[in-house]
């Protein structure tokens, strides 16, 4: 690790400095010097930092405190890519604040991978589980990353349709990486890490702060050539990173939902704004990144007349079991092994209730 | 005079004999109870004496002292009144020693002389006859308890001047007339049948699974989608109790007072369901007389826990070891009690805190968390023991509208009957085991082995569904049962995929 990078690893030690005062600082000094060292000793430092800042910094400016942190974070497997690191991702490196350091965990080498962000409401009904799936699953299987921020909802479902997939997905992640948030996808996080890759920019052993998530839909944004929205409400968090998106030229691809949804509201009202961003199908994000469809596994699974019979049933609207049941006047035994392996070949999902509709 | 009257008590379900003397001796009136005797047991000196007067009997004005041989074993109940009463006559010379010697005699009194029912007979009546005794004198009320014990004499008596008179040659007392099992069963009516269950098929088919491999199961579904009523059909298409296993039952309930004094015999298999604050105690038995509990109760039977999640968890837990050995052993400082405690357990739940996930009609309110929370209430060890997780969906106006019945628990029951055959013929060389929940290592080797085809199809739902290496087993002995169901020798590849579907809590239930 070069003097440039533990400098940045250093600066990120300090939960309370922001980014500004983190460039300010850098700016102030010849990169290649070591920052603790020459800390006490410019005293434009005191300018930029206050005094409870300056003294809690100082109380640490011992290079070993440095390499025992850097040693810890390591032996978890967290890797360290700063931005002067080539590793970094081109496309990041564009927006006017990338951040400084990404702390990594998982498969490098998706950081510059082509990459679809995937956000939306952390409340999603059933149309937008449907939606995200369904696009997620294509987008995978042809080789694009998915990339998201792990919160609950639309988040959750994109990672997890990108494993099931065997698809790459990127979770960014607003606090440290052994602080993972929220708790219900540590078990997510972990699995993410196997194979795929984990990213945040805010140092390991520091907690996310509300105004953490704002900043961190900035790098879902930058990282990624365009974004997609299956269902969004009218407060969303991802209308941020829509905005992100716009400043930074990404493609927006937005799915319209129901007028009358309040869970559609959000997204219905970035197609208002951004007409391009009308999406229906992945094809259109296909197309925009160039890639040709690939022949998808389904197109060789052979249907029988009692599959047929339920998916026409079920593709628009979810249905009970009871009444997939009274519908095709199938015993339940049967009906089940037909739905289960609808189920495992991706063509069906379940949803809450016992109920069942087609991807 | 010495008199000596034979009579009987009870630890647990095992009687023992109890040999009670009398001796009245000169000095100031006194009634003295000794071998070590309950409140209850020294109680009945009031009742004693007022029954004796009733009867017109003279009561001793000398001191009386009673011995319970063996003198070192606790007897408690109320169930020695009457030889108690016997053995003052006797020494007052009303009766002779003789006339009773052959007679075991159990019965409280009531002050005006009526002989009570008593609690626990079955039971004393079985280790009795075991014993080599074959008469008895006994509480009218507990006639029907003893009529399914064939080739002893039961004579049922309703006041103490009978049966002095009985016992003086004055008075005639038929014995007790014998009654079949299978008479008893003829006459039995289930209360609820899943004729009357609307919709549902899904649940039904899980439930009939379970009933056809002894499996436990757990419904979950929203307020109101018939998971209490499904719970409550479910005896009804068990299959029939054998007569020993009504015995074993019939004994439990007779000992904690539970039995219907008219039936005398439990023909239906017990339906438990106590209330989500019961107690630890109450849920395995014990207190100061080391009683059953409702897991005993629910012995050869069903132990409903509804609403699962809202149970104290301490509570929960204690039902994993009873659920794998079948009995519970309840140690008091008196007396150490084993009682059986084999079950089937069968749960509900809510999916989340509010009732509503996933609901068409009410919107849920619950975050994840909250859902999740709500879901791990309920411990990995004891979902590990249950094998099949189902959901139960709100049935809709028209079907509920319709009103044509459903197939009967009846017709149910005979597939049921049908699988369960086939598992005690695999079974009859395996000691203990007789239903395919219950197979160990071992037998799960030899009886579930998979074809090709069928471990590839396991294998990719492991992976699609994330199922955890505790699910393996489980869905592996569903499936043996749902191929029993079939009456197909192996499991094949429909089977497991119906018995995946019954893992939903294995598989994500929440985004």
């Amino acid at each position: 690790m070069t003097i440039e990078d533990k400098n940045i690893v250093w600066l990120d030690l300090f939960p309370f400095l922001s980014y500004q005062k983190k460039i300010k600082l850098l700016s102030l000094f010849d990169v290649n010097l070591d920052i603790k060292k020459v800390f006490l000793l410019k005293p434009k430092f005191r300018e930029v930092l206050t005094q409870e800042e300056f003294t809690k910094m100082s109380a640490l400016l011992d290079d070993n405190y440095l390499n025992t942190q850097i040693q810890r974070f390591e032996k978890d497997n967290i890797q360290i890519i700063t931005i002067y690191n080539e590793k970094y991702p081109a496309l990041l490196k564009e927006i006017d604040s990338p951040p400084l350091c990404l702390y990594c965990k998982g498969n490098l080498q998706l950081l510059n991978t082509t990459a679809i962000s995937v956000v939306g409401t952390r409340k999603p009904t059933d149309y937008g589980t449907v939606v995200t799936k369904q696009f997620v699953k294509e987008l995978a299987n042809c080789g694009v990353t998915i990339v998201s921020g792990m919160a609950v909802g639309i988040d959750t479902i994109a990672h997890k349709t990108a494993l099931e997939e065997n698809g790459n997905t990127i979770a960014v992640l607003a606090g440290g990486l052994n602080h993972i948030y929220p708790s219900i996808n540590i078990g997510l996080s972990r699995k993410i890490a196997e194979n795929n890759l984990l990213i945040t920019e805010t140092s390991p052993d520091i907690s996310a702060q509300n105004y953490y998530f704002p900043l961190r839909n900035r790098i879902i944004a930058g990282i990624s050539k365009g974004v997609l929205v299956p269902e969004a409400g009218e407060k969303s968090g991802s209308l941020i990173t829509i905005n992100y998106a716009i400043d930074y030229n990404r493609e927006i691809f937005a799915v319209p939902g129901k007028i009358n949804s309040p869970m559609s509201e959000g997204v219905n009202k970035i197609i208002n704004d951004f007409p391009p961003s009308f999406t229906i199908s992945p094809e259109k994000i296909l197309d925009f990144l160039q890639i040709k469809k690939e022949n998808l596994k389904n197109s060789s699974v052979q249907l029988d007349l009692n599959e047929q019979i339920i998916l026409n049933y079920i593709s628009a609207d979810k249905h009970t079991f009871q009444e997939i049941a009274d519908h095709t006047k199938l015993p339940a035994n049967q009906l089940n092994a037909i739905l289960l392996e609808l189920e495992m070949n991706g063509i069906v999902t379940k949803l809450a209730n016992n109920s069942y509709i087609k991807i | 005079m010495l008199a000596k009257i034979l009579s009987y008590g009870l630890t647990g379900i095992t009687g023992y004999p109890v040999t009670i003397e009398l001796d009245i001796n000169a000095g100031l009136p006194g009634y003295d109870v000794v071998g070590l005797a309950d409140t209850a047991i020294k109680e009945s000196k009031s009742r004693v004496k007022a029954a004796i007067k009733n009867s017109t009997f003279n009561y001793p004005i000398n001191k009386v002292v009673i011995n319970l041989a063996p003198a070192d074993t606790k007897k408690e109940g109320s169930m020695y009144d009457l030889p108690i009463a016997l053995g003052i006559l006797v020494a007052e010379e009303v009766l002779t020693n003789d006339s009773l010697k052959d007679y075991v005699v159990l019965g409280e009194l009531s002050l005006n002389g009526d002989v009570r029912k008593l609690n626990g007979i079955l039971p004393m009546l079985i280790s009795a006859k075991q014993m080599g005794y074959n008469k008895f004198i006994i509480p009218k009320d507990n006639a029907m308890e003893a009529a399914f014990i064939d080739k002893i004499e039961v004579y049922p008596v309703e006041t103490l001047k009978q049966v002095v008179g009985f016992l003086k040659g004055e008075i005639e007392i038929k014995p007790n007339d014998n009654k079949t099992y299978e008479s008893a069963l003829k006459e039995h009516n289930f209360k609820h049948d899943f004729a009357y269950v609307k919709g549902q098929v899904s649940a039904k088919r899980a439930m009939e699974i379970a009933a056809a491999g002894g499996h436990n199961i757990i419904l979950i579904g929203p307020p109101g989608a018939g998971k209490t009523m499904l719970a409550k059909c479910f005896p009804s298409i068990l299959p029939d109790l054998t007569f020993e296993e009504s015995l074993e039952v019939t004994k439990i309930h007779s000992v904690a007072g539970v039995l219907d004094a008219k039936k005398g015999i439990v023909v239906e298999r017990p339906f438990r369901s106590p209330h989500h604050t019961a107690t630890l105690i109450a849920l395995t038995g014990g207190g100061l007389k080391a009683k059953p509990g409702e897991i005993s109760l629910a012995h050869n039977g069903v132990l409903f826990l509804d609403e699962l999640p809202e149970y104290n968890r301490n509570t929960i837990e204690t039902l994993r070891q009873p659920m794998e050995d079948g009995y519970i052993t309840v140690a008091r400082n008196a007396l150490t009690v084993q009682y059986p405690a084999n079950f089937i357990l069968v749960a509900s739940m809510n999916p989340c805190p509010c009732g509503y996930y996933g609901s068409t009609t009410h919107e849920c309110k619950c975050t994840p968390t909250a859902i999740h929370n709500y879901l791990s209430k309920i411990s990995g060890p004891l979902l590990d023991r249950i094998d099949l997780h189902i959901e139960v969906d709100s049935v809709n106006y028209e079907e509920l509208s319709h009103y044509q019945l459903e197939e009967p628990s009846i017709e149910i029951k005979k597939r049921v009957n049908k699988a369960r055959e086939i598992q005690l013929k695999r079974f009859k060389n395996n000691n203990g085991v007789y239903s395919n929940s219950k197979m160990n290592e071992k037998e799960f080797k030899q009886y579930c082995a998979l074809d090709k085809e069928s471990s590839n199809l396991i294998e990719t739902a492991f992976k699609k569904f994330n199922l955890s290496a505790r699910a393996y087993n489980r869905i592996l002995k569903v499936a043996r049962t749902i191929a029993d169901l079939d009456g197909k020798e192996h499991i094949e590849k429909q089977h497991i995929m119906e018995a995946i579907q019954y893992r939903t809590l294995d598989k994500k239930y929440t985004v």
